[in-house]
């Protein structure tokens, strides 16, 4: 079982090199903090205060972190997701994945691991990237001081939470790719939760939809917004939301009829 | 000993439509089995049930000696398949899209470079899949089908989109497998001529009903069985008369006489009959049934 799956992960991970989706973690963690970068060049005056000041690496953080937690995580992964489903969808693989001799649920698992582990690997990219951020400036523009040392405790926290802030969502855009053929389905059941949860997070029970997770993660690290405070840890409910997902897309597709 | 066997093999479509109604296939250890049968006979259903890629819904499937159901990963090792159009990774080069399938069924590396050459794809190097003709994706995918070196192959409809070449050299590629390596091979086609170069064994399936199985020398005893004269003449009734004193087995239709199968010698001699006396004889020939009037005569009973 266990050689099995790990076959199955090596066959997962061949199929999805050069695949768009490979390609949106890497532009995907680099975009937010290229554009810092090119800002803080632009406005190179301001940079020997900016690196002076206290908690500077924090700050960057959470100025890397604004338009990735509210726009381009949620929206990525609704689109990275759907799009190594859709791989075999779009190039009409099912019915010869189907016929190699492994067992549905290795299948499965082996699929959502890679999901995974892109996952994480965006958000190893995104760390360099805000490191980069935060030092190539530095490097460039003379007498900028180097701003201290880097709260690698904090990163790894806030980096644990928005990797279980997205599994939710990671498990229901799987759920929806795997079962539906039509790729516009997902995007587009993606697309409107997200905006459903832009649009719930100043309502008191808006913590209830799963795609509010990692704006609601970023809003209360003592951002000034209108959102509401989750009155639960949206944590212990995301990971709640991924298991329910995760379960629910595994019965879909093993009892699914038509295999390709 | 049967490689593949079904037992009353029935599905039906959601809508309640009967698709295959009792489909009792018998495909011997070695044989090249053609499965021939028009558009939408029920192949591709049959092969795709066959395959666990449809739910079966009545009858049994064993494979090796062994239920489907309860043996799937055990029986899939050992078998290769294509399944209608070619199922590639488009992003993916030709030895990528073999590596991809080669962790799956856990054989040894050797074999991409083996099917490649095989399909005569050796030379493709770092091209796209997505850049290939239909051909070369359908060489691909049946270089997909070869690369666990399977004992049971199952193709549908495999020379589609090859040119006339490339149809021969998959002809004698097959024939080759099935007799250097004793592979049993389970081919489905509507191109009569390409099944009759190749197989060893025949179904014929029309409407979702199995109406012919067997070898095809027994096909081609019913081709022998089936060939016959026909007779045009200017008084049919007269003629009619003259055949069945002579105790021959004429019937009439369609305006024509049809006659058993004769030789050369006794054609002539009812035909002076005939004019002897008085009756006009405007045709007389030999009908010969090949196995697309076999076929049409079969799936037309």
């Amino acid at each position: 079982m266990a050689h099995a799956y790990v076959a199955s992960l090596q066959s997962e991970w061949l199929k999805k090199k050069g695949s768009l989706a490979s390609w949106m973690v890497v532009t995907g963690a680099f975009f937010t903090p290229i554009i810092i970068i090119i800002a803080r060049l632009v406005y190179h005056e301001r940079l020997p205060a900016l690196y002076a000041s206290d908690g500077f690496w924090t700050v960057l953080w959470r100025n890397a972190w604004e338009s990735m937690a509210i726009f381009l995580l949620p929206l990525g992964v609704i689109l990275a997701t759907s799009l190594i489903a859709q791989l075999e969808y779009k190039n009409n693989t099912w019915k010869q994945l189907h016929t190699t001799p492994l067992s549905l649920t290795i299948i499965f698992f082996s699929k959502l691991t890679v999901i995974l582990v892109m996952m994480m690997q965006f958000l190893i990219l995104f760390n360099a990237g805000i490191w980069l951020a935060g030092v190539i400036p530095q490097i460039i523009i003379p007498g900028v001081s180097w701003p201290g040392a880097i709260p690698y405790e904090y990163f790894l926290r806030e980096d644990a939470f928005y990797f279980i802030d997205c599994l939710p969502i990671i498990a229901l855009q799987y759920l929806l790719s795997l079962h539906y053929r039509n790729f516009l389905v997902s995007i587009g059941c993606g697309f409107i939760f997200w905006i459903g949860a832009l649009g719930t997070l100043s309502w008191k029970y808006g913590f209830l939809l799963p795609y509010t997770y990692c704006m609601f993660n970023y809003l209360k690290a003592g951002v000034e917004t209108k959102a509401a405070v989750p009155p639960v840890n949206i944590h212990g409910m995301a990971l709640g939301y991924f298991l329910i997902f995760t379960l629910a897309g595994y019965y879909l597709y093993i009892t699914k009829p038509d295999k390709g | 000993m049967l490689s593949l066997e079904t037992h009353n093999l029935s599905h039906r479509f959601s809508n309640g439509q009967d698709v295959l109604r009792d489909i009792n296939l018998a495909v011997e250890q070695g044989a090249i089995y053609g499965f021939l049968g028009p558009n939408g006979a029920g192949k591709t259903t049959t092969l795709r049930l066959i395959l666990g890629l449809l739910k079966r819904q009545e009858g049994a499937i064993s494979i090796f000696g062994k239920a489907f159901d309860k043996h799937r990963i055990e029986i899939l090792r050992r078998v290769g398949s294509l399944i209608e159009s070619p199922s590639v990774y488009g992003h993916l080069s030709a030895k990528e899209n073999l590596a991809v399938f080669q962790k799956a069924y856990h054989c040894p590396p050797a074999h991409i470079p083996h099917v490649l050459d095989l399909v005569g794809l050796g030379d493709t190097g770092r091209k796209k899949a997505s850049q290939f003709s239909l051909g070369m994706k359908q060489r691909l995918s049946i270089a997909l089908a070869l690369l666990p070196a399977p004992e049971l192959l199952i193709l549908d409809e495999p020379t589609n989109g090859l040119d006339p070449n490339g149809i021969i050299e998959m002809r004698e590629l097959l024939k080759r497998l099935n007799r250097e390596h004793g592979t049993t091979i389970l081919v489905s086609s509507h191109l009569l001529a390409e099944i009759d170069k190749l197989v060893t064994h025949l179904g014929i399936i029309h409407q979702g009903e199995l109406i012919f199985q067997g070898t095809l020398e027994a096909l081609k005893r019913k081709q022998q069985q089936t060939l016959h004269i026909v007779l045009e003449t200017g008084d049919p009734g007269a003629a009619m008369r003259m055949l069945l004193d002579d105790q021959m087995e004429a019937i009439f239709s369609d305006g024509h006489i049809r006659l058993p199968a004769m030789t050369k010698t006794e054609i002539a001699a009812m035909n002076r009959k005939l004019v002897s006396a008085g009756i006009e004889v405007y045709a007389l020939r030999p009908v010969k049934n090949d196995l697309e009037s076999i076929f049409i005569d079969l799936v037309n009973t």
